[in-house]
């Protein structure tokens, strides 16, 4: 039995297609999505014309420079002043290279009423129609800055102020789309591994006759799959360290919750997904129909399960039925876990679905796995 | 004394009846062959005494033990190669034999089984960097790993080319001479004749003749094979009236570059002057006479009508 459970590993471990699949891929799609950084800050960029110097009074020019150097402290924004002429920078807004043009006129406004008849600076924004999120954001920090700015100026007393506190007292969470990502790649990866992987093993060990051959020896069946199991279990376990330490300290992905709850929810995972594996590999003749058959299962769960986001963020009909699908409880709880730090506890719903998951696959397995086929 | 008992067995698919009532003995330290074309049986009949498949009746028994019953003792007692079954491809040679040996209670270390079939210096090699002669020495090897009283062998050497064919021959000898029975399924006419003590002819499910190689080929009607080449197609009507000619038949087929006859006689001396005084007063031109004693292929060919090979 021992001896059996050591070749199982080794040949896990020596077969360099599963080895692709179990590190190579999942890997992949963690390096792809990480360097895409989809959290970098400022990401809008502000093309910064000063036109003030041109011919606007000594006072003019002063004024116009203090508000640049105050807007360049707000770090939200990442200005630039390599455009000279509001022309040079409208273009570049044309060809999508910056996505605001702030004109700072090169005279002062004429009094007006509403200014109490005093000359004042008129900015101009350029913005483009098609990036209206953008713009608002854009749009109400500006105002923002502008308010405080102008309350400097007038030397005005504030009647409030807000003073932002961390909800925790401690360290300030910031969850990363990695940290969301990790645990969706996590799920895939023992998903895949588990169908595809094992449904092509045992077609081929069919295919090759060599389930009869062990047929004709005194082992039992049972020990033979047993044994296949815990080398999955095995190599699943690797490449839940591995991916984890891909993440964390390639990409920063942080693991909240009890890194040893993930640990146990991957082996949940994985024996609903080794019992898939069964089954496909019951109505394959070949390791090709196996993984044929493994990706026409798979493929959808990858996208409606939520490896790459919350499924939950799906339109609310979907989520409704695709909260049922196998991968999408595994996956929440993964996440909750991760990031939430819930304990078991915490994860009725999702630790039932996957049980009862478990439950059915397993008795379709027992039904449909022959080691013998006459 | 009988290592194996087969009586009446059965086994159906279906419709289809694999294999039809067969009944047979082999005896302690023996070569028995069972000589049939592909799906005669053969293999279906052997992987029930093996105790991998159910019969549909009848029983078998090995060592005094019932396949199906005690299939756990008779697995422990027996050695099996299953025909065109490969090993897992991630192991080395010694490490599958070392597997292997293990699910028994008694066992052969590698490098001795390795040693026996030529393969020592491949205990480190995978199955697929061995050549196919390589894999059958291996496939052998590996079915007395358990140090078996008997093997079964199924199409031993099904695929290899003649002198490997040959060298196998060898080995399974070698594993007779340790005191072994022996039971082996082959579609080859020689391999049977030359490797077995005694000789199950199955065809369709059923022994159609069941005796040591030389007492099947000397009932034969026939003793001797008489092929004649003709510069043309010839009839082969007329040599059917010639005394002591049993059959005449045209060979036809891709593997006939030129006309023949082929005739089966029992005394080949004294149909030969008639024959070929039949010949002279024929058009066609005669250009190569050739004679064969008779073999396993004409036992076939007498009992069932068709060649082996078909």
């Amino acid at each position: 039995m021992i001896k059996l459970f050591i070749a199982a590993v080794k040949m896990q471990f020596r077969d360099r297609l599963s080895l692709f699949w179990a590190f190579v891929f999942p890997a992949m799609f963690i390096i792809i999505f990480g360097l895409f950084n989809f959290d970098r800050p400022g990401s809008t960029t502000i093309a910064l014309v000063n036109r003030a110097p041109e011919s606007g009074s000594e006072q003019y020019i002063k004024g116009a420079q203090q508000f640049i150097e105050g807007f360049k402290k707000v770090a939200y924004f990442k200005i630039t002043e390599e455009y000279k002429t509001e022309d040079d920078a409208v273009k570049a807004l044309k060809d999508d290279k910056v996505e605001f043009v702030l004109v700072i006129p090169a005279t002062a406004a004429a009094p007006s009423s509403a200014n109490g008849n005093l000359p004042h600076i008129q900015l101009r924004i350029v913005d483009d129609e098609k990036n209206k999120i953008t713009n608002q954001i854009v749009m109400a920090g500006l105002r923002n800055f502008l308010a405080e700015v102008n309350l400097d100026i007038a030397k005005a007393p504030r009647l409030f102020s807000l003073n932002e506190e961390p909800l925790s007292a401690g360290e300030v969470k910031k969850i990363k789309y990695m940290d969301i990502l990790l645990p969706g790649i996590l799920g895939m990866a023992l998903m895949t591994m588990s169908v595809i992987g094992l449904a092509a093993d045992l077609s081929l060990y069919r295919q090759q006759r060599i389930l009869k051959r062990i047929l004709a020896t005194p082992l039992k069946p049972g020990i033979f799959v047993i044994a296949t199991v815990f080398s999955y279990l095995v190599l699943i376990a690797v490449q839940v360290t591995v991916l984890l330490a891909l993440g964390h300290f390639l990409f920063g992905a942080q693991i909240y919750g009890n890194l040893i709850n993930v640990y146990l929810l991957s082996l949940l995972g994985a024996i609903l997904f080794l019992n898939v594996g069964f089954i496909v590999g019951s109505f394959s003749k070949s390791p090709s129909s196996a993984s044929s058959l493994g990706n026409i299962i798979t493929m959808p769960l990858m996208f409606f399960s939520g490896v790459f986001f919350p499924a939950n963020s799906l339109p609310p009909v979907m989520y409704s039925v695709v909260q049922f699908l196998p991968l999408t409880p595994l996956l929440d709880a993964l996440r909750k876990v991760s990031i939430e730090g819930a304990s078991f506890l915490g994860l009725g719903k999702d630790l039932a679905l996957v049980g009862g998951w478990i439950l059915i696959t397993l008795f379709v397995a027992t039904r449909t796995f022959k080691f013998r086929q006459d | 004394m009988s290592v194996i008992n087969v009586k009446n067995l059965v086994k159906k698919f279906g419709d289809l009846t694999a294999v039809n009532e067969i009944s047979f003995e082999v005896q302690q330290g023996e070569v028995f062959g069972m000589l049939g074309p592909n799906g005669a049986g053969k293999t279906t009949t052997l992987e029930i005494i093996e105790g991998i498949q159910e019969p549909t009746s009848g029983q078998t028994s090995v060592l005094g033990m019932d396949s199906q019953k005690q299939s756990d003792e008779v697995k422990e007692r027996i050695g099996v190669q299953l025909q065109a079954s490969a090993y897992f491809d991630n192991l080395t040679l010694g490490e599958i034999l070392d597997l292997f040996g293990s699910f028994y209670k008694k066992q052969l270390g590698p490098d001795k089984l390795l040693e026996s079939v030529e393969l020592r210096d491949k205990k480190n090699s995978l199955v697929k960097h061995l050549s196919g002669g390589q894999k059958q020495r291996f496939s052998i090897a590996a079915s007395v790993v358990n140090d078996p009283e008997l093997v079964f062998l199924d199409e031993p050497t099904t695929g290899l080319d003649p002198q490997a064919r040959r060298h196998l021959w060898e080995y399974i000898r070698q594993i007779n001479q340790q005191g072994k029975t022996i039971i082996l399924t082959t579609h080859y006419m020689e391999e049977a004749q030359r490797l077995c003590d005694r000789v199950a002819i199955i065809d369709m499910g059923k022994i159609v003749a069941l005796d040591t190689p030389a007492n099947l080929i000397n009932n034969l009607k026939s003793s001797y094979r008489i092929n004649l080449t003709f510069a043309e197609r010839m009839s082969a009507e007329i040599f059917k009236q010639v005394q002591g000619v049993i059959d005449a038949r045209e060979l036809t087929g891709d593997d006939q570059p030129q006309p023949r006859v082929q005739l089966r006689v029992n005394k080949a001396m004294e149909s030969l002057p008639s024959l070929l005084g039949l010949v002279e007063q024929q058009e066609i031109r005669l250009e190569d006479i050739e004679m064969q004693p008779a073999n396993l292929e004409d036992v076939f060919l007498e009992l069932t009508g068709k060649e082996l090979r078909d």
